[in-house]
Parts: structure tokens; sequence; C-alpha cells
């Protein structure tokens, strides 16, 4: 094939291709002139999130739903969890939507075509069920949790809240901001799987036989830094310390549901899940 | 060449129990604390440790790096109680690392605001941390645990204010 030949081939090509091209554009611009008849699809729930649709899109979901999907939405014999701490496909209010009404193409998940408004209804549950804890309705005297707090469950030992608390523990300002309710409630009554990075108890004894004990903030091969018991960092490089003793559990009790009567565990509840930061001052400070 | 005589600095730095920082300290710091930005409140930036001198100055050689992602700049001044080293980043970020490892022991990020222009690091009292922001807030964090404490405004950062 010489340079002719070559040239010509290309330009056939590019001709296709503008060819393909235009028959696309001419596709689409079918298609969008087509489309302006139908309403815009709702982006957002229009019923909102109250504690009230809320409640009364789980009893629709109890009804409709949890055959496959599980109660509660926590995963059943035929469907996927609808909570939990996975990532979803159907993540806006809409997508919700139009999955219910719709179904899932190539899935088990049919089509339910139910009035609009139980739609909604629904999609409030399930948004609810994944939101952070401060965004769910929870039941409970969160004045009377606060009480529990700092006083019979003894949180406040180890944990601070707008700066009055313990040290040891992670701060909680935030919490009910950055978690889920499930996840709170499970920090309460199930032990932990694993222990966050920065929380691990330990024992150390210095060679100059000092003992110390108080959780790992960070340590490796050279050095290892320590929040001790009395809330004072000590840093140690490897060559002061005798020896290092893990300990294989979280400091954080695990059995409130055991050492809490459950209506002072849900109060409970209700004060950490309204621990959180004033986005409205969050979102007017981003404007500037 | 100034960031690397701090690294040098650090070995010299001696590990004490965590206490508090008072106005005495800050008025005369301690030979292994940079208790304010220069040094002293008469900013010579003086040091009165005696490890560097002009017969090995020639031989300065990194002790550790702590790595701050994404930043174009540091401009802070790294502030030092008791082996513990404040470092800010412009970001909103403040870190505390051991000062002998380079380790850190935690670190803070203020997202309240819109980060704007360089951070030259923190001041500390008691058992707190101090800096401000691209919007213009006075920042309060404990020193032991970089738990946000309050805020509190210094000026409107919509009238064209910021503090660093």
């Amino acid at each position: 094939m010489d340079d002719r030949d070559r040239n010509q081939t290309l330009l056939c090509g590019r001709s296709l291709a503008i060819l393909i091209a235009a028959g696309l554009f001419a596709f689409v611009a079918i298609a969008l002139a087509q489309s302006p008849s139908q309403p815009a699809a709702k982006k957002e729930n229009p019923l909102g999130a109250s504690p009230q649709v809320i409640a009364a899109g789980k009893d629709l979901f109890n009804r409709s739903c949890t055959g496959c999907h599980g109660v509660n939405g926590g995963a059943g014999e035929r469907g996927p969890a609808l909570a939990g701490d996975r990532s979803y496909v159907h993540e806006t209010d809409a997508d919700i939507f139009a999955a219910i009404q719709n179904g899932i193409a190539g899935t088990a998940m049919p089509p339910f075509n139910l009035p609009a408004n139980d739609a909604w209804k629904i999609v409030a549950y399930i948004r609810s069920l994944r939101s952070t804890a401060e965004d769910v309705f929870v039941p409970g005297d969160a004045a009377h949790g606060e009480q529990i707090f700092w006083n019979q469950a003894r949180c406040g030992s180890c944990h601070m809240i707008n700066g009055r608390g313990g040290l040891l523990g992670p701060d909680l300002s935030n919490l009910g901001g950055e978690r889920t309710l499930r996840e709170i409630r499970a920090a309460l009554t199930e032990p932990k799987r694993e222990i966050p990075r920065g929380y691990r108890p330990a024992e150390v004894v210095t060679k100059s036989g000092q003992h110390f004990s108080g959780m790992i903030k960070n340590e490796d091969n050279f050095s290892l830094e320590l929040l001790d018991t009395h809330e004072q960092l000590q840093l140690f490089t490897r060559d002061d310390l005798r020896e290092v003793q893990y300990k294989s559990s979280s400091l954080m009790p695990a059995d409130y549901n055991k050492t809490l009567p459950a209506a002072d565990l849900q109060d409970l509840l209700a004060f950490l899940s309204r621990q959180a930061r004033d986005k409205s001052e969050e979102e007017k400070e981003g404007e500037q | 060449m100034r960031r690397l005589a701090w690294l040098f600095l650090l070995p010299t730095l001696l590990l004490g129990a965590d206490r508090q920082v008072s106005y005495q300290d800050l008025k005369t710091a301690a030979p292994g604390d940079w208790l304010t930005y220069s040094g002293s409140y008469n900013s010579q930036r003086y040091s009165r440790l005696k490890q560097i001198h002009t017969g090995n100055v020639q031989a300065l050689a990194p002790a550790w790096i702590f790595h701050v992602s994404n930043e174009e700049r540091l401009e802070c001044v790294p502030v030092v109680v008791d082996g513990v080293m404040y470092v800010t980043q412009d970001n909103g970020t403040v870190y505390a690392l051991d000062a002998q490892s380079g380790r850190m022991i935690w670190s803070y990020h203020y997202t309240l605001g819109k980060p704007r222009g360089a951070n030259r690091g923190v001041a500390v009292y008691g058992n707190r941390v101090y800096f401000t922001t691209g919007d213009a807030f006075l920042v309060a964090l404990e020193a032991r645990t970089g738990n946000f404490l309050w805020r509190s405004k210094i000026a409107e950062a919509k009238d064209g204010y910021w503090a660093r």
C-alpha cells in the first residue's frame, strides 16, 4: 500500500466517522425534541423525612418489602440489606423511588407501581436506615440520656463532648453527624471486632522499671507514643522500653444492654444521636 | 537550611512528663522547648541548646521526615512543648508529633470554614493549642488529643478579613 492509498483509506474512515456522528446527533436531537412532554422526575422526596413519614414508610416497608429484604432492612433471603455500612447503587431519593416503582431490570426486584405517596414514604424510611444518627428520629428522653452519659454509664470518664469529659476515648461531640444509629447502638452493645487505631490499650515497662498503662496513639520499630491513664502523653523510644504488653480488647464496655435498663439505654441513644455539629453554621461559613 | 537545623535539634529534646504551659514558661522557655513563634517575647529566635556549633554545623543531617500531603508550602513555625511538636498546614490541619521520632500523635482538621492562604503555626498555653484560620477564627484544641474545644470569631471573613 503506497502513501496515496493509505491517505484514501484514512479519508474513508474519517468520512464514515463523520457520518456516524451525524446520525447519532440526529437521533439525540429527535429524542430530545420528544422528551419535554414528560414531566421532570422529582430528585428529592416531596414528603420530606419527618418521623411521621418515616414511621408510615416503615409500616409500608414491613408489609411489602420484608418478604425479600428482611425485617427492618437487615437483609432477607432473596434481597440485599437496605441498611448497613455498604455502598449502594441506588443512592438518591429519586433512584430509590424508581427502583420501587419500576423494579430493577435483570434482578428479582419487581415493579411495585404503588401510589406515588406510598412509594415516597418507603423511600423516606429506607433513607432513614442509612442516614447518620442526627437525621434519624430516635425516640427517648435525650436530657435523661445526658444524665446517664455523665453518671450511671460513666461515658464521660473517657469521652469528651464539647470540651467536657475524659481524653482516653474518642471525642463524641459530632457522633450523631458521623455515625449511623446502628453503629452507635453496636458500639454500646456488641464487642468490638477490632480496636481502632490510636485506642489500643497497653502497658509498658521502661528499662528503669517504671510502669505506664494507657492507649497507644502511635508506634513503630523505633518509638511508641502513649496517652497514659492519667491523661498524660508519654513518648518513648524502643530503646527506653523493656516490655510492651498489648491488651487484646478495647476498654470500651460493650454490655450496656445488660448494665442499663432498656429505657435508659434508649435515652442514652437519643442523647448520643443528637450530638452533632451545627451544620447551618458550617454552610453559612462555607459560602464565603 | 533552617528546617534542617530544626530536625537536628530534635534528638536533644528530652522527654518529660506532660505539663501545662504557664505564663512563666512562655517568658523564659526551657532550652528544649520552643513555645512561641520567635522563641521568646523579644523575638530573638535564639536557641540556648549547645549541640549544634560552628564545629559540627557542616554535618547536619535529617533525623526524620514527616510528610505533609498535598501541600505547596509550609510556613508554620513548629512549636515544641516537652517533646511534642505542633505543626500546622495551610488547609487548616494541625499535627502533634513526637519530636524525637517524627511519629504523629494526633491530627485535627478544621472543616468549618474554607482554607485561605498560609498558616503560621500554633500558640500554646495551659493544656491548650490555639491556631487561627483563613476565615478569621481563633480555634482552641485540647493539647493531648486534638479534641476541638471552641472557636471564636476574630473578624468578619465576608468583609475580607483572614488570619494565619
